[in-house]
């Protein structure tokens, strides 16, 4: 089988758990018997550790991607693994200095690193390479209080952020800057996690954007298959998952709008919160 | 009946079958996957040794292993599960103790390996401006292997380090730093 976007799309839905149960068979007979597409899942696979590692994935994909990667005990250890040696290693490439008049790319700091005289740095440096080889898990999941900005337990050196911050948000008219929620994202924060409430009745599916206030431009990022959670009689939790890397310091709100049996659109409320770095 | 006609791909191609049964017992939410896809491989030589003709091996193997899993579906303490039914403990490393014993298994594991190994994990994984798999198609061909070798080299080190990393961590830090 001839390698194209068509099979990396398949293949990308196969790690994650996102095709039929005929459609998962037909695949796996297909790569069983055909090693270079065998090579080719592998390889997919370790973009996909790469992507989530970045933050690329969609809020979808990184659920996906924890409940497959992080529940089986063997993959778990591997990510824990990585996770101890991802943020530090990849602040130290950061911050290390560049030659006079010489831009140098952080795989090559690292390689350099790797094979300096100094065994000890070499190794951490390895170790990062190793991290990203395996997977990476810094995820800490923790519902937060009602109403208090959540800052998830953290796993990475002091001062970096925790992996990932949780928010639970009211839908408000407007926001009462006394009142808003804040989140602090640091260099090793990942996600933020935006806990939306929603009230008692629930849709088929959730919409959402993202925008920052004040600047009156458009959404910075837009979900349009969001999941929600709903705890016993309490409220419906709409739950969002964005990437770090979308949010610079400032003040955001967010848009949720409820999708109904019938595919209409109901506008649910504006949630406000802020970012701020540490 | 061999996997290849030439040892070292024989042995390779074991490797990487041994990769694909894991593939797909782990696909299926399968806290032993290693368990079956070696009863899978153990099933696989028992009949090449009894004499079974096997035109295709690989094809052979996946109905093998369709039929692992349907036997072991059927077994009365069988509990299959969905991902979405198995426990998705966060990661928490708060205590800085833990988190520090963990970083030094990691460090010791990584002094554990050659120094050639350290640097082909190196180079599979630090390609800024390329694709995974470009970069190892370059790697491959420097090294003057198949991908599928350059793979299974990497997969036996990345082996060799998980099963370190889980022995350091099992049995304390501090007995190896004793050692």
């Amino acid at each position: 089988m001839e390698k194209s976007p068509h099979n990396t799309i398949l293949l990308t839905r196969y790690l994650l758990g996102d095709l039929t149960q005929a459609e998962q068979e037909q695949l796996e007979e297909v790569f069983f018997c055909d090693n270079d597409l065998f090579i080719e899942l592998l390889d997919t696979e370790d973009q996909l550790i790469s992507d989530y590692l970045s933050g690329r994935l969609s809020p979808v994909d990184h659920d996906r991607f924890e409940r497959r990667f992080l529940s089986l005990p063997e993959r778990r250890r591997s990510l824990e693994l990585a996770c101890l040696i991802q943020p530090p290693a990849r602040r130290a490439a950061d911050e290390r200095p560049k030659p006079d008049g010489e831009t140098v790319s952080w795989s090559r700091s690292i390689l350099d690193i790797f094979r300096s005289r100094r065994p000890i740095t070499g190794l951490a440096m390895a170790a990062l390479l190793i991290a990203v080889a395996i997977g990476i898990l810094s995820v800490a999941r923790r519902s937060s209080d009602k109403g208090q900005p959540d800052l998830g337990p953290t796993n990475t050196l002091a001062g970096a952020g925790p992996p990932v911050v949780s928010l639970t948000l009211k839908p408000g008219r407007f926001r009462d800057r006394g009142n808003s929620s804040k989140a602090t994202v640091g260099p090793g924060t990942q996600v933020v996690e935006l806990r939306l409430e929603d009230g008692m009745e629930s849709y088929r599916s959730y919409q959402a954007g993202l925008r920052k206030r004040g600047d009156g431009g458009p959404d910075v990022l837009t979900e349009t298959a969001l999941d929600a959670e709903k705890a016993g009689s309490g409220p419906v939790i709409v739950i969002w998952k964005v990437p770090a890397t979308k949010l610079a310091e400032g003040d955001y709100q967010v848009n949720l709008s409820g999708v109904s049996a019938d595919n209409s659109v109901n506008t649910i409320g504006a949630y406000y919160f802020e970012v701020r770095e540490p | 009946m061999r996997l290849d006609p030439d040892r070292e791909r024989a042995g390779e191609e074991y490797e990487l079958l041994r990769l694909k049964l894991l593939t797909y017992f782990r696909s299926r939410a399968f806290l032993r996957a290693e368990d079956l896809a070696d009863e899978t491989l153990n099933r696989l030589a028992r009949k090449i040794t009894e004499g079974e003709e096997v035109r295709d091996v690989l094809r052979y193997c996946y109905g093998l292993a369709r039929w692992v899993w349907m036997e072991y579906l059927k077994k009365p303490d069988a509990n299959p599960v969905s991902f979405d039914d198995l426990p998705l403990t966060p990661f928490i490393m708060s205590d800085p103790l833990l988190k520090k014993e963990r970083e030094f298994c990691c460090q010791y594991c990584l002094r554990e390996l050659s120094a050639g190994e350290r640097e082909l994990i190196a180079e599979y994984w630090i390609h800024e401006d390329q694709t995974h798999r470009d970069a190892r198609r370059e790697i491959a061909e420097r090294l003057q292997i198949s991908m599928t070798a350059l793979r299974i080299r990497v997969s036996r080190i990345k082996d060799k380090l998980e099963t370190c990393f889980s022995h350091c961590v099992e049995n304390g830090a501090s007995k190896l730093k004793r050692s």
